[in-house]
């Protein structure tokens, strides 16, 4: 990645401070915020304006991306749908960030009964494929927005935490942790002080490429149609639906394809650049 | 090395009734009443209480409890909705085909991404490294789902090559592996692509390339060598996305595995076939990470006294 | 105390074969022409295959494998007419109080034993026992005695006068079973070992995934015309449909109306499509507001866009409700029809006293319109498509709409509920009347429940209430004549039409596909699809 952006600056002669991964992966998550703000005034037709008779229409002048099984705009429903997706990634992403702070640093620095209780519950919880887990997680609580969120943010606890205890667990050899410690320094004040901050680097990159990973989770459990329950317009699940018209009517599902994909390309792009970014200047 | 092999064979053991014991509790936050579920609509008072009592719902927690973890042990998972019984023979017969998509899917990712890696190092900075690095992008970005909708798109409805839908021939597992395949063709191009370009600078190949062997054979002998390390290391560290991917990409192309089990036993609420089958996924995911490590020790001769 | 499931050997290497099977190639048995061999990929696995102790699961699977294993004494042909099998002529005496069958003579079950007056004595009677005749004991509650008058003469008689008695005999619970198989194996024995005295008989059962029958050479028709025929389990239509066109299954069923299409476009395949019997509809919760108001049950009537849903939703495979029962169903009459009008819709909830506020919805007394309606999702064809539109509808007229999607696995519990654990106001849902009765229908669904705070006795879900529609349903039951039995029915049916306790969609086809090469593949519009009389 780093090679192709080196390549792409030479080509357009950027200067070579501009970070371009992360210059363009802002730029994709920022249209993407907006979207999910500002979906409802954007888009062209509501999200229930049916029309029957002219369901299941290809991609058109009035209809760009085509029409549903109910004769809805595809468009319109995936530009609204982006609200879903996005609070679902990020709202999970950073419950479960504090979550796997909190446990990680915990079980990191503690050395006794409840440190490695903690860790040996984060070692079992990571033997569940993530996916499994969420799935598993939906037959416990109802689809619904929160449903969604829990379930997704329940995944990525377990992922979160033992990478901040494994830097704990590094950070603590450090020089200056022991200076602090023989100076007398108390535990929370380094757990706080020392540990905390010099996490944080390796938690920012992670969740941002976490968060491309939740949404593929949330999309998925959409796609299972264990996500948010219909007419909700939510990627996955109309992903979900438009598999079954596949034969007779492909174009359902190129659009919400394109959101999920474009989304997460955006995060990717936003966690290796921000870890180029943060790499060059910790060196 | 036998004994580290029975080692870690003997944790799977513990390490599943751990994670029983999660499920179990976890499955208790659940309103409702199972043996209703059973009895059926039409059952009276007395069928359902029987039904309780003969599945032991109306014991205390703890006997319950008790009960699925011994049962466990001799494969008793307890009584399945879906199946009127144990779930365990309908998942033992379903669970060959998760495997062969797996195994597919691992063999494409090797096939493919391995000398995709190799192409895009030897050929660095030119136009074919940037277009698998695009493919590379690409691949992380799209979800396996969508490149499956896509394959079925083009290669099923479209051009009518290859079966959509089903187990049906040999023919059926090309879509369902390559769609699964993709993420991990993409992290083994890329890392086969970096570990080649370090290895190739080191000196040892210039002392070969200076002794007159040519690159390829250098290539191959030393350095594929080396670089295959860190593919077994993504192999294993994706075991968790290569058993999850498979639940979707199965509900994709119907295809009749125990992934698919999964959703219907979700959707029905049938928590015993859940917990059997997440048992499975766990063994599987453990039994992946050993045998990654007993590769790594193979390939890694220095690791083997460690 | 252990919980009570086990694994026995037997069926543990069933499933070991199984799977290797798969692994070979992903199929048990291949379709092969040569081999005179017939495979049905059916949308529901089959769970159990006696008339007994839950009787064929799950529907409709079971019951069409039960269809070919057993004989009964009367059945019905793709008419739903009645017609004769195991007895070859019956009379009804002059109180209509009893029926005599006379059997033919030298039947045989499939282990041997003759099929004598005592057999079908003895199994009928097992369907008058409650404990053994779990799900479908009001169809034999009606009968009070069955005797064995000589070795080839059973006497039926009932308490009152039974209109649909030879409905009841015909159903698939009617399944007459072999004593001697009852007697070694167990009386729970025929859900996984069925002996019957039907042209096929179990050559094994792989529960959940497939059952093999082989040809009954001593059947009293004579030797049947395949040699063997397979229930195969295959859930996704689309797998199905495939499946089908390559030739690895020879007959399909419930085939989504948006994939018919792409069946009738190939040469080799036919498709089938009958009516069938389960109108679907919206349940209202007749007993409490909004919904205990009639005008506002016919005002939604009038706002749902029936006729577009039928041919754009289900592209021309259903059709427009006239009658609270399904057309092909024993009784059905044209009774009525609401306009799609919602002018006419928004006119009568205005008489009901409902004005819009400032935000547009609908209030009466202060109160929102405000609706809770569930569906599930393929429990019923297009349920959730359609409770979107239905939404929709009644959106623009100015309702809340809240849809819940509930998963399969809970959606009786949910629509069983009693009162007050009861959470939706409107639910879609349609029943099936199993023996293809009319009165059977309404008596199920239509008559008033004895406690509607209680669950309801059998399905009347809405909670309606018409002490003159349950005279009419009580009066037809023992009504034998056909034409009186059948006008009480036409009068239920206008009473219960104009009270609107549901709102009435449409009646959806029944769609099976199979190779054009196979003949005699019934579609019953009782959803089952028949291979006993089919050959190449």
């Amino acid at each position: 990645m780093r090679e192709a952006s080196l390549a792409l600056r030479r080509r357009f002669q950027l200067p070579r401070s501009t970070n371009f991964t992360l210059t363009l992966g802002g730029i994709i998550l920022a249209v993407y915020v907006l979207m999910a703000v500002f979906g409802r005034f954007i888009a062209p037709y509501g999200i229930d304006d049916q029309d029957l008779l002219s369901s299941l229409a290809p991609p058109s002048a009035e209809h760009w991306f085509g029409t549903d099984a109910l004769g809805r705009d595809i468009f319109s429903r995936v530009i609204v749908g982006a609200y879903y997706t996005l609070s679902a990634a990020m709202v999970s992403v950073a419950l479960a960030s504090i979550a796997g702070v909190i446990i990680g640093i915990l079980s990191g620095y503690g050395r006794g009964l409840l440190a490695t209780a903690l860790a040996a519950l984060i070692d079992l919880l990571l033997t569940i494929p993530s996916l499994v887990l969420a799935v598993v997680i939906t037959s416990v609580i109802n689809s619904s927005v929160v449903g969604l969120i829990v379930a997704t943010t329940i995944t990525f606890i377990a992922p979160m935490a033992r990478l901040v205890r494994s830097r704990t667990l590094e950070i603590q050899q450090e020089d200056y942790v022991q200076a602090a410690r023989g100076l007398g320094a108390g535990n929370p004040r380094i757990m706080l002080r020392h540990v905390l901050p010099n996490a944080m680097t390796v938690i920012l990159v992670e969740a941002s490429l976490a968060a491309g990973q939740a949404v593929l989770v949330a999309t998925a459990l959409g796609f299972l149609g264990l996500g948010v329950p219909p007419p909700a317009p939510e990627w996955g699940t109309m992903l979900g639906e438009g598999r079954e018209y596949l034969g007779s009517a492909p174009h359902l599902v190129l659009c919400p394809a394109l959101a999920i994909s474009i989304l997460i390309l955006g995060f990717n792009l936003f966690g290796d650049g921000l870890r180029d970014r943060l790499d060059t200047r910790s060196e | 090395m036998l004994s580290f092999l029975i080692r870690r064979i003997l944790r799977i053991i513990p390490i599943a009734f751990c994670v029983v014991t999660i499920l179990f509790f976890l499955f208790q936050l659940v309103p409702g009443d199972p043996a209703l579920l059973i009895a059926g609509p039409m059952a009276s008072p007395e069928e359902i209480a029987q039904i309780r009592h003969s599945i032991g719902l109306d014991q205390p927690l703890l006997v319950q409890y008790w009960d699925r973890i011994s049962g466990l042990a001799v494969g008793d998972f307890g009584y399945s909705l879906t199946f009127k019984g144990s779930p365990l023979p309908q998942v033992l017969a379903r669970l060959p085909a998760t495997l062969w998509l797996t195994a597919v899917s691992i063999a494409l990712t090797i096939v493919i991404g391995i000398p995709a890696g190799v192409l895009s190092a030897l050929n660095r900075g030119r136009i074919i490294d940037n277009a698998v690095a695009v493919v590379v992008v690409g691949f992380l970005a799209i979800p396996n789902f969508c490149i499956g909708l896509l394959l079925i798109t083009f290669l099923s409805v479209e051009l009518g090559w290859l079966p959509s839908f089903g187990f049906e021939d040999w023919r059926s597992v090309i879509m369902p592996a390559l769609a699964l395949a993709a993420r991990l063709i993409a992290l083994v191009a890329r890392m086969t692509r970096n570990v080649m370009i370090e290895e190739l600078r080191k000196d040892y190949v210039r002392t070969a390339r200076a002794k007159g062997l040519r690159r390829n054979t250098v290539v191959v002998r030393h350095v594929l060598r080396n670089a295959l390390i860190p593919v077994v290391t993504v192999i294993g560290l994706q075991a968790g996305y290569l058993l999850g991917g498979a639940i979707v990409i199965e509900r994709l192309f119907s295809w009749p595995g125990i992934g698919d089990l999964l959703i219907n036993a979700v959707g029905l609420r049938d928590y015993a076939l859940i917990q059997g089958i997440t048992i499975i996924f766990v063994v599987g995911f453990l039994l992946i990470n050993l045998a990654t490590d007993l590769l790594y020790m193979a390939i890694n001769p220095r690791l083997r006294d460690a | 105390m252990r919980p009570a499931s086990s694994i026995t050997r037997r069926q543990a290497t069933t499933a070991i074969a199984a799977a290797l099977g798969t692994f070979a190639g992903g199929k048990a048995a291949r379709a092969d022409k040569r081999s005179n061999t017939l495979i049905y990929g059916q949308s529901v696995p089959v769970t159990h295959l006696g008339p007994d102790y839950g009787a064929f699961l799950r529907y409709p699977a079971g019951y069409e494998v039960g269809y070919v294993l057993f004989d009964r004494l009367v059945t019905f042909d793709a008419d739903l007419n009645i017609r004769p099998q195991l007895a070859e002529r019956w009379d009804i005496s002059a109180d209509q109080k009893s029926a005599t069958f006379r059997l033919r003579p030298n039947m045989k079950f499939h282990d041997g034993t003759p099929v004598d007056a005592e057999a079908v004595k003895a199994s009928l009677e097992r369907m008058l026992d409650p404990a053994r005749n779990t799900t479908n004991g009001p169809i034999w509650s009606p009968i009070e005695t069955v005797d064995a008058l000589d070795p080839l003469t059973v006497r039926i008689r009932t308490k009152e006068p039974y209109a649909l008695l030879l409905n009841t005999l015909a159903h698939g619970s009617g399944a007459i079973v072999s004593p001697t198989a009852i007697k070694i194996s167990g009386d729970k024995s025929m859900g996984m070992q069925p002996v019957g005295a039907g042209p096929y008989m179990l050559e094994s059962f792989n529960q959940g995934q497939e059952v093999v029958l082989k040809a009954f050479p001593d059947y009293w028709a004579g030797k049947p015309k395949l040699d063997k025929i397979i229930f195969r389990y295959v859930p996704e239509a689309s797998t199905r449909i495939a499946a089908l066109k390559t030739g690895s299954v020879d007959v399909i069923d419930d085939i989504p109306p948006h994939l018919v299409a792409s069946i009738k476009q190939d040469a080799n395949l036919d498709v089938i499509a009958r009516p069938g019997l389960r109108p679907l509809g919206l349940a209202l919760q007749n007993s409490r507001e909004p919904f205990n108001d009639p005008r506002v049950r016919r005002a939604l009537n009038n706002a749902v866009p029936v006729k577009a849903i039928a041919e754009k939703l289900y592209f021309g495979l259903a059709h427009v409700s006239d009658s609270p029962l399904a057309f092909n169903t024993y009784g059905h009459k044209t009774v009525g029809h609401y306009e799609f009008d919602p002018k006419k819709a928004a006119a009568l909830l205005q008489e009901a006293g409902y004005k819009k506020n400032a935000s547009g919805t609908l209030e009466r007394d202060g109160k929102p319109f405000q609706i809770r309606l569930i569906t599930s999702d393929g429990m019923f064809p297009g349920d959730l498509r359609v409770a979107e539109v239905c939404a929709k509808s009644f959106q623009d007229l100015g309702i809340a709409v809240e849809v819940k999607k509930v998963e399969k696995g809970s959606y009786w519990d949910y629509l069983r509920a009693p009162l007050a654990d009861l959470v939706w106001d409107a639910a879609v849902f349609g029943f099936n009347p199993s023996n293809g009765a009319g009165s059977y229908h309404l008596d199920a669904v239509f008559k008033s429940n004895a406690d509607d705070a209680k669950r309801p006795v059998s399905w009347n879900i809405a909670r309606y209430r018409n002490a003159h529609v349950d005279r009419l349903i009580d009066q037809a039951k023992v009504t034998v004549d056909p034409q009186k039995h059948t006008d009480l029915l036409a009068q239920a049916q206008t009473l219960v039409w104009n009270d609107a306790p549901y709102v009435f969609l449409q009646v959806n086809d029944i769609v099976s596909a199979k190779r054009k090469e196979l003949r005699d593949v019934e579609v019953w519009p009782i959803i089952f699809t028949i291979t006993r009389n089919a050959y190449y």
